[in-house]
């Protein structure tokens, strides 16, 4: 397991599901609609990404050039950075945006309160209702399938299995509840990118059965090779896409907890 | 055609699911053995005979995988089954083993053509011995694997992405292309005095590709660089062998391997392995102690020494590639003619098809399937074995049900094969 790889996962994987939250939940998108403000975490060894709220959507997106940003700040090394996610410090450097920091500083803004609210459905084991239970289902799996590009792009064993991903594109769905499409590319290297998007033609294809089968593999209390035998999952189309694909998800649990 | 349902198959399966993990695991589940979907493909077997077996449902399959290799004359073969059971009136396991054990050597290195042979019960237990014995003799760690290889599940044949196991298991693995000899020389050449051994089997049998048999001299060549170089040369030979050559496949190549792994097809389906070796390197393998429970049970003795007669005296290997060139031929055939590029590689005997319409193998899991679902038992991945109790009229069904599944494939696909 590696820091950086924890740091690309918890900006992508772990932040970046505020964009489902968004997506998802009322409440979360009339609170992510209070401000709009783009935030830029740029640390050192690890992610340069751009957490965006407009319009009461929330995404998180690589650094690049022209990139509107209100506030910047600077972690000196990844272990800060990890450590401002699990909330244990905060040795962040503002660079940019010194009147807006109460957007994260102050524990009653928008962005301490949707993180603190995701982070808590997530957790949760028992739920008040179906859709509650179904919303968290969708996060976890959200989390899940963005940590699997991080981890194919980062940690070294990660990138042993995804190197040996063939080009193309793999469909992970839960049938009318939620569909991602990871785009495998080669060129100039290998890399894992997740598009929000049901995908008509994939290369391969991994079918959950239900939210409930997807939440078991998220919590670890189903595996992904007894799911597929007793068809609770279903794969079908270039398998080796999917083999390596199951050996990355088999390293999810060590990055999310 | 009647097409099968499979109601038993489930209820077992979901009794098998709550204490057996993935329910049916390895290649024989359906994870593994890419039974895409699940629900067109049986889970358990109540009877077998020749060349079929009957699901649970009492649904008959003519089966083309042969238990994945070591049904190699037919299920239940009455002369192997008598010396078996002859034997087991006996003595089976017991405190020392019998003379059958020694007779099975004798001929295995005289078939063969090696000095010694060990004995076993899985393919993985002498793929790993054979590596132990190269490293012992050699004082070598590094270890040549071919890409798309397939030696086992232990560790040191895995890659180090693979689950249960950890980086270092494979520290000592280097991998080269089949038919690359350009690409094992560089490999030779960076690891100077660091390799141990060479591993392979005979033809790339790989799955999710078309398999490739060895380029004119391939065999020759690396040969000629494992002697040059004191790198032990392993043929596992644990599918393909008694199928391509009762000599063993490194003679119907043209070449000699120092040791040859043996399994799938020793005993038809009694359970037993076994390693072949030159003498240079028996004294290493005296020197390791490697042994199991069940090793030395004379029952699956006595059965690999009536297979193997029965091999020999039916000439099987010359009927094992007639048999499979005609079904491979009907097949392609058949295919052709509905506007279907159906590909079989590999040699006749151990003949792999796909189907090559689509870059995602979809068309062919499809047709694979409505296949299996009227009795004519093909896997979608892997290899297919021929035994001997097949005769023309099983090709003959075989291409008929064959038929009559591509066409239902077809016609649910009709955005690829317009009329």
């Amino acid at each position: 397991m590696s820091t950086r790889t924890q740091a690309f996962v918890n900006f992508y994987a772990a932040m970046g599901t505020l964009y489902a939250y968004s997506k998802l939940d009322e409440k979360a998108r009339e609170l992510a609609a209070k401000q709009d403000i783009s935030l830029r975490f740029k640390v050192k060894g690890g992610p340069d990404g751009v957490l965006v709220f407009e319009g009461g959507q929330i995404k998180a997106i690589p650094y690049q050039k022209g990139v509107k940003t209100d506030i910047v700040l600077y972690c000196s090394d990844v272990n800060k950075f990890n450590d401002l996610v699990d909330g244990k410090g905060q040795s962040v450097i503002p660079l940019k945006g010194f009147t807006k920091l109460g957007f994260l500083l102050n524990k009653e803004s928008a962005f301490n309160k949707l993180t603190e609210d995701m982070a808590t459905l997530m957790r949760k084991k028992e739920f008040d209702n179906k859709d509650e239970m179904r919303l968290s289902t969708l996060l976890a799996f959200y989390a899940m399938v963005s940590a699997i590009a991080q981890i194919g792009n980062e940690d070294d064993l990660g990138k042993v299995s995804a190197k040996k991903i063939p080009e193309g594109l793999i469909s992970i769905e839960i049938p009318d509840q939620c569909y991602l499409t990871i785009k495998v590319t080669k060129e100039p290297q290998t890399k894992l990118e997740v598009i929000d998007e049901r995908c008509p033609n994939p290369r391969s294809k991994m079918v959950f059965d239900s939210l409930e089968t997807a939440k078991g593999v998220i919590d670890g209390k189903l595996d992904a090779m007894s799911c597929i035998a007793t068809g609770k999952i279903a794969m079908s189309g270039f398998i080796p896409m999917l083999q390596f694909l199951n050996n990355i998800l088999n390293l999810v649990p060590k990055y999310l907890s | 055609m009647k097409v099968y349902k499979y109601d038993k198959s489930r209820k077992i399966m979901e009794r098998a699911s709550k204490v057996i993990p993935c329910g049916v695991y390895g290649h024989l589940g359906p994870a593994e053995g890419c039974m895409i979907p699940v629900d067109a493909f049986p889970t358990f077997a109540s009877k077998a005979e020749g060349a079929y077996f009957w699901d649970v449902d009492g649904n008959k399959y003519l089966d083309f995988m042969c238990a994945y290799g070591p049904n190699v004359l037919g299920y239940n073969d009455p002369d192997v089954d008598a010396a078996a059971l002859e034997q087991l009136k006996n003595m089976n396991c017991v405190t020392l083993p019998g003379e059958k054990m020694v007779e099975l050597a004798e001929l295995l290195t005289d078939l063969t053509k090696k000095d010694w042979a060990f004995f076993a019960k899985n393919g993985g237990d002498i793929t790993l011995y054979s590596i132990m014995i190269a490293r012992f003799y050699t004082g070598k760690k590094k270890i040549i694997f071919v890409n798309g290889y397939y030696h086992g599940v232990a560790p040191w044949s895995q890659t180090p992405d693979s689950a249960g196991t950890i980086e270092d298991d494979c520290k000592n693995s280097l991998y080269v292309d089949f038919n690359d000899i350009e690409g094992l020389k560089k490999v030779i050449e960076e690891n100077k005095n660091d390799i141990a051994a060479f591993i392979s089997t005979p033809y790339m049998h790989g799955n999710f590709k078309h398999n490739e048999v060895p380029q004119e001299g391939y065999w020759q060549e690396v040969r000629k660089l494992c002697t040059e170089n004191n790198i032990v040369l392993i043929v596992d030979d644990i599918r393909c062998g008694f199928r391509l050559d009762l000599k063993g496949s490194d003679h119907y190549y043209g070449f000699e391997a120092d040791l040859i792994c043996f399994c799938k097809a020793i005993a038809n389906g009694y359970n037993i392995s076994a390693l072949c070796g030159k003498d240079f390197l028996k004294s290493a393998a005296g020197s390791i102690m490697y042994t199991g429970s069940y090793w030395m049970s004379a029952v699956p003795f006595a059965a690999a020494i009536a297979t193997i007669n029965k091999l020999k005296a039916n000439n099987a290997c010359e009927k094992f590639k007639k048999l499979g060139t005609m079904l491979c031929d009907g097949l392609v055939e058949m295919a052709k003619k509905k506007g279907v590029n159906l590909v079989a590689s590999g040699e006749p005997a151990l003949f792999y098809l796909m189907i090559t319409d689509d870059d995602s193998l979809n068309l062919h899991q499809q047709w694979i399937a409505e296949c299996v679902k009227r009795g004519l038992w093909l896997t979608n991945h892997h290899n297919h074995f021929i035994n001997l109790a097949m005769i023309e009229e099983d090709i003959k069904k075989a291409i008929e049900i064959a038929a009559e599944a591509m066409d239902v494939m077809i016609k649910n696909n009709p955005e690829v094969y317009k009329k």
